[in-house]
């Protein structure tokens, strides 16, 4: 469990500085920006307490904030999102899976892993959007940035639980 | 206190969740600029609704002593409105000056103290009746006057009762001159507005204006010289062209007449008894 808990602390500092040195930087036609450390919520596995969910989200949120000079904008959004994830996973496990399955294509399936990760950027870039404007000022834009930012960090992520499902 | 840590221990996951959520919601409105405008402009918004409804409210709880003070305030200044209008009424008409100015001109003059039991102001000759006549010792021919300024001469005298020929009658005709000057004319009243009639055949060389006071020029053995009669509003030319005519505002107000007195000359026996000699003569 402690070894679980490293390696996903490990995780949490390796897409945090990539976010805040790379990722931060891409701006796909002038909307689109991956979000990548929501990965981490997907590593988190189904026993996992409500209240762990919770911190580790608060946790990565302020630390993205800290890259992107936004105190308070990640760790709102991401604690959100990690208040829904409990259920979302729910909703995606089989009945008869293990109490500390770790979601992923072989644990999930591939079309339920990817709905499940799906819904958890969507929920992310949402609540983001929302805190970062606070307006519908510019709707077809808005439009435009949420879902470009979420299909990029959709397919990013989609990479990354590839990668570390072949090791 | 077990039921509190129950509680808590129940609900520790959404306690948690309002706890992080509201730190980083602190942060995001306080260290965010754009965020932190928006919240300032809407917590302003809903914390002036909320004191204005507070403020409402507060204001109709007090609403009857309020009103209680109002009242109060509202006697006070009616009674201040009053004694200013009367204080200027009486500026106006300059009549405490004049009541010791006529004071002192009838020194030498009994007067009959009467009351007015018939008067008009809307005919083209006007006439007053008053409560005394000759038992009185009232005659025709004498002068009336009141407490602002003149009021006319007698027309007729019965036993009690005498029939006066006010300022307010075409037929009306008193000398008076302009004070401080020696400019003198006729008063007549050519109907309209009972407060103003015209002193006419001023000559065009006086230097007359605005304000200045017109009285009893004392070449009748009816009034003395000096009796307040009003004050001139207009200069205009006569008709012809050949003198002023001036609009005097009376300081006698005709509608509102009560007390007056009858001016018995000192002289008026000896005026009679000549009167009666030509007669006999003829």
């Amino acid at each position: 469990m402690m070894q679980s808990f490293f390696s996903r602390l490990l995780w949490a500092f390796i897409l945090l500085v990539f976010q805040g040195l790379v990722f931060n930087h891409i701006h796909f036609f002038g909307y689109a920006t991956p979000v990548i450390y929501v990965y981490i919520l997907c590593l988190q596995p189904l026993n996992t307490s409500r209240w762990a969910w919770l911190l580790w989200g608060f946790a990565v949120g302020l630390g993205s904030d800290f890259f992107s000079e936004t105190p308070g904008l990640g760790a709102a959004s991401m604690t959100l999102t990690a208040l829904c994830a409990p259920q979302l996973l729910r909703l995606f496990t089989p009945k008869d899976c293990l109490e500390d399955m770790v979601p992923g294509y072989r644990t999930l399936g591939g079309w339920k892993y990817i709905g499940y990760v799906t819904l958890l950027v969507l929920l992310q870039e949402a609540s983001v959007m929302m805190l970062e404007v606070f307006s519908f000022f510019s709707a077809l834009d808005m439009l435009y940035t949420y879902l470009g930012s979420s299909a990029l960090s959709i397919v990013l992520i989609l990479a990354l639980e590839r990668m570390r499902g072949n090791k | 206190m077990q039921g509190l840590l129950d509680f808590l221990k129940k609900y520790s996951y959404g306690l948690l969740f309002i706890l992080l959520e509201g730190v980083s919601l602190l942060l995001l409105f306080r260290f965010n600029l754009y965020q932190g405008s928006v919240w300032f402009t809407s917590a302003n918004a809903v914390s002036g609704r909320v004191l204005e409804w507070e403020s409402d409210f507060l204001s109709y709880i007090t609403l009857g002593e309020r009103n209680k003070e109002l009242m109060q305030k509202n006697l006070v200044l009616e009674q201040r409105v009053r004694a200013l209008t009367e204080l200027l009424d009486r500026a106006g008409h300059d009549s405490t000056y004049t009541e010791l100015r006529q004071k002192e001109l009838l020194a030498d003059f009994s007067m009959v103290p009467a009351e007015v039991v018939g008067n008009s102001v809307n005919k083209h000759n006007n006439y007053l009746t008053i409560n005394k006549g000759e038992l009185d010792g009232v005659r025709p021919e004498m002068g009336v006057v009141c407490g602002t300024g003149v009021v006319g001469i007698v027309y007729q005298a019965s036993s009690h009762y005498a029939i006066v020929m006010p300022l307010l009658n075409g037929k009306s005709n008193i000398s008076c001159r302009v004070r401080g000057t020696d400019y003198f004319g006729y008063l007549r009243w050519e109907g309209g507005h009972p407060l103003y009639a015209s002193l006419g055949d001023i000559p065009r060389h006086a230097r007359l204006k605005e304000g200045m006071t017109v009285e009893t020029s004392g070449f009748s053995a009816v009034f003395p010289a000096g009796l307040f009669v009003g004050k001139v509003t207009k200069v205009e030319n006569s008709e012809d062209g050949l003198s002023y005519k001036l609009q005097v505002n009376l300081s006698t107000d005709f509608a509102r007449l009560r007390d007056v007195c009858v001016l018995t000359t000192p002289n008026r026996v000896e005026i009679d008894s000549l009167q009666q000699k030509i007669e006999t003569e003829k």
